[in-house]
C-alpha cells in the first residue's frame, strides 16, 4: 500500500489549476460582455436623454434600473465563479480518490 | 513475542480498514455549490427572452394609434407566465439563491416596465426602446447562469 501524500497534494493541486484554467476564459468574458453593453446603454440613454426623446424623470429612473442591473450581473458572476470553484475541488478530489484507490489496489 | 505479531497485525487491519473507509466516504464527499443543469430551463429562458424582444420590437413597429397597451396586454401576460415559472423553477432548487435573485430582480423590472405602459396608455418610441435594452440587460444574467451550470464537470 504505497500513499505518497506530497506527491498526491501536488497532483491535487495541478488538477484544481487546470480546472480553474479551463473556466477562465468563459468568465472574463462574460464581466466584458457586461461592462461593454453597459457602457452602450448609458450612452444611449444620455443621447436620448440630450436629444429630448427622454423625459428627466424618466431618464432618472433608469438610470436607477442600472443599478438593480448591476447587482443582477454580479449574481451571475457569483454563478460561475462557483462553478469554477466546485469543478477545481471535485478535480482535486477525483485525484485524491485515485490515489487513495490506487494504494488500496481497486479499479 | 507472538502478542507482538498480534497487535501488529490489529494495528495494521485498523488502519487498512480506515482507510478504506476513507475511500468511500471520499467517493461520497463531492463539493456542490450550485444547482443541477437544466436544459429544458434553458431554453425556456431563451425562448421568454425572445418573447420579450418581440412585444418591444412590435411596439415599436406599430403606428403612433396602435402603441395603446390594451392591444399588447396578452403579450405581457404571456411573458410575465414564463417569468413567473423560471422564478418557481429555481426557487425549489438547492443552491440557487443568486439565480432566484436574478430571475426576482427581472420581475419586477417587467412588472414595472408593464404598469408603467398600462398606466400612461401609450410610450414613446425611445421609451419602449430603453425597456427593451433593459429588459435584454436583465434577461442575460439568467442564461448566462444556466449557461454556467452546464459547465459544471
Amino acid at each position: 500500500m504505497k500513499f505518497d501524500l506530497d506527491e498526491v497534494l501536488a497532483n491535487m493541486l495541478g488538477a484544481a489549476k487546470d480546472s480553474l484554467k479551463d473556466n477562465w476564459e468563459f468568465a472574463k468574458g462574460t464581466a466584458v460582455d457586461f461592462l461593454q453593453s453597459r457602457k452602450e446603454r448609458i450612452d444611449l440613454l444620455t443621447s436620448l436623454r440630450l436629444s429630448n426623446q427622454l423625459s428627466e424623470k424618466f431618464f432618472l429612473a433608469r438610470l436607477q434600473d442600472e443599478k438593480k442591473i448591476f447587482t443582477s450581473e454580479l449574481h451571475a458572476l457569483a454563478v460561475i465563479t462557483k462553478v469554477m470553484a466546485q469543478n477545481a475541488a471535485n478535480a482535486a478530489f477525483t485525484v485524491l480518490e485515485k490515489a487513495v484507490a490506487a494504494a488500496l489496489g481497486i479499479k | 513475542m507472538e502478542r507482538i505479531i498480534k497487535i501488529k497485525l490489529r494495528t495494521k487491519a485498523i488502519s487498512s480498514s480506515l482507510f478504506f473507509i476513507s475511500f468511500f466516504l471520499l467517493q461520497a464527499c463531492r463539493v456542490s455549490l450550485v444547482p443541477t443543469y437544466d436544459a429544458a430551463l434553458q431554453t425556456q429562458i431563451e425562448n421568454a427572452a425572445k418573447m420579450t424582444d418581440k412585444l418591444y420590437l412590435e411596439m415599436m413597429n406599430a403606428p403612433t394609434a396602435e402603441k395603446n397597451y390594451a392591444l399588447y396586454s396578452k403579450s405581457y401576460l404571456d411573458i410575465e407566465v414564463e417569468i413567473n415559472s423560471i422564478l418557481m423553477k429555481n426557487e425549489i432548487r438547492s443552491n440557487a439563491g443568486d439565480i432566484v435573485a436574478s430571475v426576482k430582480t427581472l420581475k419586477t423590472y417587467f412588472e414595472q416596465a408593464k404598469k408603467d405602459h398600462a398606466d400612461r396608455q401609450t410610450l414613446s418610441n425611445a421609451e419602449f426602446l430603453i425597456y427593451n435594452e433593459q429588459l435584454k440587460a436583465l434577461w442575460k444574467p439568467v442564461l448566462l447562469e444556466e449557461i454556467a451550470l452546464s459547465k459544471v464537470k
